[in-house]
């Protein structure tokens, strides 16, 4: 079907437009200066849609759309920029030709149902996930129990042997006392083996009294130790804060002192008081006359002396305070100095004291924690050793005496009884700790029997545990699952190989259409045409092999050599060849491809190439190139040049002509605007 | 077909395993062999059978009874060799069979007839003419899974089937 009309839509940058009455041509040359809207009006051949639509007219003269497939779209649809851009692909292009794209497509889709059958056809287990978790912990638990039968007999007659061992070793137990009863009850498992370890174990713990992991009893010397290491603890702190409290009598001392120096100083007020009142003595002495001085009372001892007697006396008394008085209260106002410094010393130690009795007391309330929580600790467990028991009840009377007889504050003398059972608890500690590594020597195998015993414990309980997971596999269910995966299988093998049939055929048609001479020859003919342009160009030839990037290796005849680089206007002209050649392949491999478009086809030729291009296209023939050719171009002596060599080879010519249109304004205003349109018959000989 | 214990069942796993990395797979029937006679023996009517190691003879042999002991991956076997000559030599004969393929693994009892088929099923439903012997396979489930979990890895990890057997010896008698 040939095109009949092109209708422009409304998202044209020319719409309104309509071209009509095409159908005849077989060149529909598009000519107009830039800007006239020749590429808008060539675009729905190029993806139609709103840009536009072009319709044909089938036998009955109906209108029907055309449309070029998409993966032909971009060998029907050639603008300069691709002709200038590189060598065009032929491999792939050829490759379309043969139709091989779609045997690969076949191939790709057969080959993704067959993953998704794989995909689907996997089984699936109802299996939970805690079964394989817990076989492998039943495993590891088992691997280390190596030797010994791992059954509940077994555990019963180990613990039976061990609970008999236990007992002969044991001071105190009898074999038919509650306790023994109890462990022979415990020993026959209720959850094969899982409760009845757990109560066998807590029994032996309180029978043997050995510190094991899983019992929640510690030993008697463990106990002694711990409270040993707190009491030691406390009584190292107890002799420091003793040591600080030494200077318990400080404020008496401070009393003594300021007492001593209040009577120094009332020592040296007398005694300026005493000076004075001998210096007005003599004074008062000097001024009696003479005959008067028979007899006068002493004004210092008031007896009654001659006058010159008492002048004399204390004269030779003043003379004495001169020379040893002031000496005297030199000492004593020292004297006053040193208490000073005595009682500001012993005020610092006094608030010092203070602080330590604070402590003390804090101390002291302690300890008395301590002690109680020793107390409470040391309460001796059923069956221990007599000999434990009547050292922690020694312990227990010592430290509650301790208790009353300082419940309210501390004294040197409870820090030293708080030594004493700190030491006695040290005694009974280091005893007890000969006591029990001399047991566990003599229990050694007991003990082992003992750690066998409790990993046989685990590894029943995880036995019971695993066993309980209800899970069995639905064998017929499981069955229909594997023929229906069968059948899958072979379905999904029967695609793959339909698949690999696609993808080989693929390939050996895309080889053979490369390899086609038909598709080189034509290559070659049309390449061979523009030898005017340049004769070099007649010497190319195309071999099918490419380059890394996919471009096809053009071979010099002439040179030998593989052509990499060619100028501008020889790679336009190559790939015109090389474009045309394709398409014609396609179009007559009846592929439908129904045009081919060349928008510009003269972009960056000179006026000798363009009319070579206009010569060559002019002359491709029917034969060669089955369907119609569109060209634009701006170019009038190319657009003349190529319908004369058209029409001179029998093809019919439509020839439109495009003014400027307006941009904006009214659609009338901006729509496509025709100067011309002529039609040229082939030209009779 | 019935399945063993889960605890059971982890250890034949964890010996076929084993059997898998000593490139040895196949000598994962002669562990299970073994086994089953150990297992069979503790049944009072097999009392006191025995494994017999030698060819044209059953696996397990206890007085008119023969056993055949088999582990097998799929849902049918083919019974080729002499079975005939040597069924005919017992008034019973029975096939224990083990299916490997499907986890648990699944442990069956088949009556086989005097007429000794050339292909056995060992689905889920049991081939026209053959039955399956289901209080033997009940007994001998809870014979192996006792039997299999009182020996454990020591049985499971031996590096050789004849190390296996010592393994069951010496840990069942004692």
């Amino acid at each position: 079907m040939r095109v009949a009309k092109v209708v422009l839509g409304k998202d044209n940058p020319v719409f309104p437009g309509t071209l009509t009455d095409l159908q005849d041509a077989d060149f529909i040359i598009i000519l107009g200066p830039n800007g006239s809207g020749k590429t808008s009006l060539l675009s729905p051949f190029r993806k139609p849609g709103s840009m536009g639509r072009v319709y044909g007219l089938d036998a009955d003269h109906r209108e029907e759309e055309l449309t070029s497939s998409t993966q032909y779209q971009s060998l029907t649809f050639i603008a300069s920029q691709a002709l200038m851009e590189k060598v065009q692909n032929l491999r792939d292009a050829i490759a379309l030709a043969s139709d091989s794209p779609r045997v690969q497509q076949e191939s790709t889709v057969l080959q993704l149902c067959v993953r998704q059958l794989e995909s689907s056809g996997r089984p699936q287990s109802d299996e939970p996930p805690i079964l394989r978790q817990l076989q492998r912990a039943y495993l590891d638990l088992d691997a280390r129990c190596g030797g010994i039968r791992r059954t509940t007999e077994t555990y019963n007659a180990l613990g039976r042997k061990l609970a008999s061992a236990c007992g002969r070793h044991w001071n105190g137990f009898e074999p038919r006392s509650d306790l023994a009863v109890s462990l022979e009850a415990s020993l026959v498992p209720a959850f094969a083996g899982v409760r009845g370890f757990q109560e066998c174990a807590v029994s032996l713990q309180r029978l043997i009294g050995f510190a094991r992991d899983t019992g929640t009893l510690g030993s008697p010397a463990q106990r002694l130790r711990s409270a040993h290491e707190q009491l030691t603890r406390a009584v190292d702190e107890s002799c420091t804060r003793y040591r600080l409290t030494s200077v318990g009598d400080c404020p008496a001392v401070v009393s003594q002192l300021e007492h001593q120096k209040q009577v120094t100083q009332e020592l040296i007020d007398a005694k300026d008081r005493l000076s004075a009142c001998r210096r007005a003595a003599l004074k008062y002495l000097a001024g009696i006359p003479s005959t008067q001085e028979s007899r006068a009372p002493c004004p210092v001892c008031e007896q009654d002396m001659h006058v010159s007697q008492v002048l004399t006396r204390l004269s030779e008394q003043g003379q004495r305070e001169g020379s040893g008085a002031d000496q005297e209260t030199a000492d004593l106002r020292a004297l006053i100095v040193e208490i000073d410094r005595s009682l500001h010393l012993l005020q610092g130690r006094s608030a010092e004291h203070a602080r330590c009795l604070q402590n003390a007391l804090e101390h002291s309330e302690k300890l008395k924690q301590i002690l109680q929580s020793v107390l409470s600790r040391l309460t001796p467990a059923d069956g221990w050793d007599p000999w434990f028991c009547d050292a922690l009840a020694d312990l227990r009377v010592e430290i509650e005496r301790w208790l009353v007889a300082h419940s309210d504050a501390t004294t040197a003398e409870a820090e030293r009884q708080f030594g004493q059972i700190a030491s006695l608890a040290g005694g009974i500690d280091d005893e007890g700790q000969l006591r029990e590594r001399r047991l566990r020597n003599d229990h050694e195998p007991l003990l082992r029997d003992f750690d066998q015993f409790q990993r046989l414990g685990c590894l029943l309980r995880a036995r019971h545990e695993l066993n309980a997971v209800v899970y069995r596999l639905d064998v017929g269910r499981h069955e229909a699952d594997l023929r229906r995966r069968q059948q899958l299988a072979g379905w999904t093998q029967l695609i793959a190989r339909m698949a690999e049939e696609r993808r080989v055929q693929a390939e050996t048609d895309r080889s053979q259409a490369l390899d086609t001479p038909e598709a080189q020859g034509a290559f070659q003919r049309l390449v061979t045409r523009f030898a005017q342009v340049d004769p070099w160009l007649a010497g190319l030839r195309y071999d099918g092999s490419e380059d890394g990037r996919k471009n096809p290796y053009l071979r010099s005849v002439d040179q030998g050599e593989n052509v990499l680089k060619l100028s501008e206007g020889q790679t336009v002209v190559v790939n015109l060849g090389a474009a045309l050649t394709v398409a014609g392949v396609l179009a007559r491999a009846g592929s439908g491809v129904p045009w081919v478009v060349l928008d510009e086809p003269t972009n960056a030729l000179d006026q000798t190439s363009s009319n070579a291009v206009a010569d060559y296209l002019g002359s491709v023939t029917m034969r060669e190139l089955p369907c119609q050719i569109v060209v634009s171009t701006f170019d009038e002596k190319f657009a003349i040049r190529l319908r004369e060599v058209a029409t001179r080879v029998g093809r019919t010519v439509r020839l439109v002509r495009l003014n400027h249109h307006a941009r904006g304004g009214t659609p009338a205003e901006r729509g496509l605007r025709f100067a011309g349109i002529e039609t040229y018959s082939p030209q009779r000989p | 077909m019935i399945q063993l214990s889960h605890a059971a069942d982890a250890l034949l796993d964890r010996c076929l395993a084993r059997c898998n990395e000593r490139q040895a797979p196949q000598s994962f029937g002669s562990f299970f062999q073994h086994a089953v006679a150990q297992a069979l023996g503790c049944i009072d009517r097999y009392r006191g059978c025995y494994a017999n190691p030698g060819a044209g003879q059953p696996d397990v042999i206890a007085g008119d009874t023969g056993f055949e002991v088999k582990t097998h991956m799929g849902v049918s076997i083919e019974l080729t060799g002499n079975y005939a000559s040597i069924r005919s030599q017992y008034a019973r004969f029975r096939l224990i069979f083990l299916r490997t393929d499907l986890r648990p693994f699944q442990l069956g009892v088949l009556e086989v007839p005097e007429t000794v088929p050339q292909r056995v099923n060992l689905g889920a439903a049991v081939a026209e003419g053959l039955k399956s012997d289901t209080d033997l396979e009940g007994q001998l489930g809870n014979e192996l899974s006792t039997t299999l979990e009182a020996v454990g890895t020591d049985w499971s990890d031996a590096p050789s089937p004849a190390q296996a057997r010592e393994v069951l010896q010496r840990v069942l008698r004692r």
